[in-house]
């Protein structure tokens, strides 16, 4: 998704990195994008006293943290009893880590970025987290974001119910409405008799 | 009894804050992140150079398996730093070297001399890069010899 302008001003953030050099670059880079309001946190227990001492607002992460795996720490902040819990977290992986990226996901990670993080990717991605909040799930096995983003039916070996929608919806035979038209059928209009 | 899943709208500031007045058009935002970046430059590739060193060091002291996930590490670094950078041919050998350090990781297994020629290139492609499509396709050379059966002892 690419927004035409973001205000990033003051926008609280954390940024957990190991790599003192990483952690320079991208704070150079974050700056260029107008996030002023950065704090920077080295390990993983670094980030969860961050956590724990103030609001934060966005939560970049690097993958490889010196004292515990990152999915510990996502998954660490989405158990805690505040507020905190529904930080949005990006998280950023090496080349390697990527192949990780269930578990970052499973462990309740917003987005899963791989590196390199131009300022560009690091744009789009911020305001594609950004975006009005998705839903939260809060059930036994997972704590994070609804990662449901496209409907698939019910999963296999579960058959339909008989008040469940035809998945056979045929092929389209009309074209599809413009946004101007969806936007008409949603806005309440008074009926003049 | 499994407690029921909820499904809530998640609070959150960060949706509103972004849409305040002000801020930065995209592109400006892009253009000044990268000006930032290109003012890092220099450190970035003496940083470069110092980690393809260190991947030099841990290779000729006979590598063991355990050292085989900081070898990775190092090696993620370069090829973040090398693409980040435009430098392609450089961060593309660094993938090379990567997958195969976890192939070796996946064995828990060394294969030294495969990785001294990938730290080689490293070092070829991290100076000058006129030869990059020939280094590239030798290291593929040695990656297809160490699948087909060359394998690592």
């Amino acid at each position: 998704m690419t927004r035409d302008r973001m205000n990033l001003k003051g926008v609280r953030t954390l940024l957990v990195d190991a790599d003192a050099f990483g952690a320079s670059l991208m704070t150079q880079m974050l700056h260029g994008l107008g996030l002023d309001n950065l704090e920077i946190a080295s390990s993983g227990s670094e980030a969860q006293k961050h956590v724990e001492a103030g609001a934060h607002d966005l939560c970049l992460c690097d993958a490889d943290l010196p004292d515990m795996p990152a999915p510990a720490l996502v998954q660490w902040v989405r158990h805690l009893p505040t507020q905190a819990r529904f930080l949005p977290m990006l998280v950023l992986t090496g080349y390697s880590d990527f192949r990780n990226v269930t578990a970052f996901r499973d462990a309740g990670a917003h987005l899963v970025m791989k590196k390199p993080a131009s300022p560009q990717a690091l744009y789009d991605r911020i305001a594609w987290v950004a975006r009005p909040p998705r839903a939260f799930v809060e059930c036994e096995s997972y704590i994070g974001p609804d990662r449901r983003f496209r409907s698939v039916g019910p999963p296999g070996g579960v058959p339909r119910r008989a008040t469940d929608l035809s998945s056979e919806i045929g092929v389209a035979t009309e074209p599809n409405l413009s946004q101007d038209e969806i936007d008409s059928l949603m806005r309440p209009m008074r009926i003049v008799t | 009894m499994k407690k029921p899943a909820r499904v809530f709208p998640a609070p959150g500031d960060l949706a509103v804050l972004v849409e305040r007045p002000g801020g930065l058009p995209r592109g400006l935002a892009i253009a000044q992140g990268q000006l930032r970046l290109d003012e890092q430059r220099a450190p970035a590739l003496a940083m470069i150079g110092g980690l393809i060193e260190t991947l030099g060091d841990l290779a000729a002291r006979q590598p063991a398996p355990a050292h085989l996930p900081e070898m990775r590490r190092t090696c993620d670094r370069v090829i973040a730093l090398a693409a980040l950078y435009g430098l392609d041919a450089l961060a593309e050998a660094g993938r090379m070297l990567c997958d195969l350090l976890l192939a070796l990781e996946a064995r828990q297994t060394v294969h030294g001399e495969a990785i001294a020629v990938h730290v080689r290139a490293l070092r070829l492609l991290g100076g000058d890069a006129s030869d990059a499509s020939q280094v590239l396709d030798e290291l593929g050379r040695v990656q297809s010899h160490l699948r087909e059966g060359g394998a690592p002892q």
